[in-house]
């Protein structure tokens, strides 16, 4: 058996298969590059969110019974015909002692002994 | 200055060297590492195709190899060594991934060629081509990937040496034994195989 050269084995080498990565292989690669790996240093710009109104937490529908409410109860006063509904204390005008004299003349007289009038 | 090179620019430009494409990849452009892809993806495929003798998970491990690239771009101190730097990280996801977990050993599962010549000319260039593949791939491991980068992917030795991590000495001890190993394996097939050789017109 011939020993073998290098140029020989050179030779058979350039017989071997030479292979060939698909035409998209290099756009696939970087596709799941950029698919997997986000970039700590890329960041993506996004307008910071505008805080909400405030929602009613009553709905129209709700306030309309009490709207309609409000203005019987401020016509009924007007006319002082709803006054028998309330309560005697807040009904019958406010309390008052007729024959006291609440000059407070006296109370200071009393308090510094002088005569103060 | 590599910061001031446009995207368009660098798309279509094959003056940018892979140093400045990596350190512009490193701050997140897109357009900078899809050229460096497509520059260093074939290379990427052949070795990694010829460690795993063409298995159909190559083109998994070549993205997988460019996926850490892109993760690590920041990382890499030596831009110039960016190819050693890949295709070491490719040729170690290769053998990990092909060896076998009980025994440590790369699997042998690539097909035998038949050692008997047929007399039609593409019949006996795909059997010699078949025979040489089979030759390569019953290399062990660190001979392949020492075939593959200097004798199929003609990068220096020093290159070489630094994507397996070794010595240029060692390097070249691996070379020699691959090639000693595959002229024995295929002397006995020597006169068909040349002649399918010089029915190729080498």
């Amino acid at each position: 058996m011939d020993k073998m050269t290098d140029r020989e084995l050179d030779q058979l080498l350039g017989l071997a298969t030479k292979p060939v990565p698909a035409t998209d292989s290099a756009a696939r690669t970087a596709a799941r590059a950029f698919a997997q790996v986000g970039k700590s240093n890329i960041v993506a710009f996004a307008p910071k969110a505008k805080p909400s109104a405030p929602k009613f937490t009553i709905s129209w529908l709700a306030a309309l019974p009490l709207a309609a409410s409000l203005a019987a109860g401020v016509y009924l006063g007007a006319l002082g015909s709803g006054s028998y509904v309330l309560p005697e204390i807040l009904g019958g005008g406010a309390w008052t002692d007729e024959d006291a004299v609440l000059s407070g003349v006296e109370d200071m007289e009393e308090l510094t002994d002088e005569d103060v009038s | 200055m590599a910061l001031a090179i446009t995207d368009t620019a660098i798309a279509g430009s094959r003056h940018v060297d892979d140093a400045d494409l990596l350190a512009l990849s490193a701050k997140g452009n897109r357009a900078a590492f899809t050229s460096l892809v497509e520059r260093l993806h074939p290379l990427v495929h052949r070795v990694v195709w010829r460690l795993t003798r063409g298995h159909a998970d190559t083109d998994d491990i070549a993205q997988e190899a460019f996926v850490k690239l892109w993760k690590h771009a920041n990382d890499l101190r030596d831009n110039a060594a960016i190819k050693s730097w890949l295709l070491k990280v490719a040729s170690n996801l290769a053998m990990d991934r092909h060896r076998n977990p009980a025994t440590g050993v790369v699997e042998e599962t690539f097909e035998i060629a038949d050692t008997r010549p047929l007399a039609d000319s593409t019949a006996m260039a795909n059997w010699a081509q078949k025979r040489i593949d089979a030759a390569l791939h019953a290399l062990p491991e660190r001979q392949r990937l020492a075939m593959a980068l200097t004798h199929f992917e003609h990068l220096p030795n020093v290159v070489a040496a630094e994507t397996m991590g070794v010595t240029v000495d060692a390097l070249e001890s691996l070379l020699a034994r691959a090639r000693r190993t595959l002229k024995e394996s295929l002397a006995a097939d020597k006169a068909e195989l040349l002649s399918a050789v010089q029915m190729e017109g080498h």
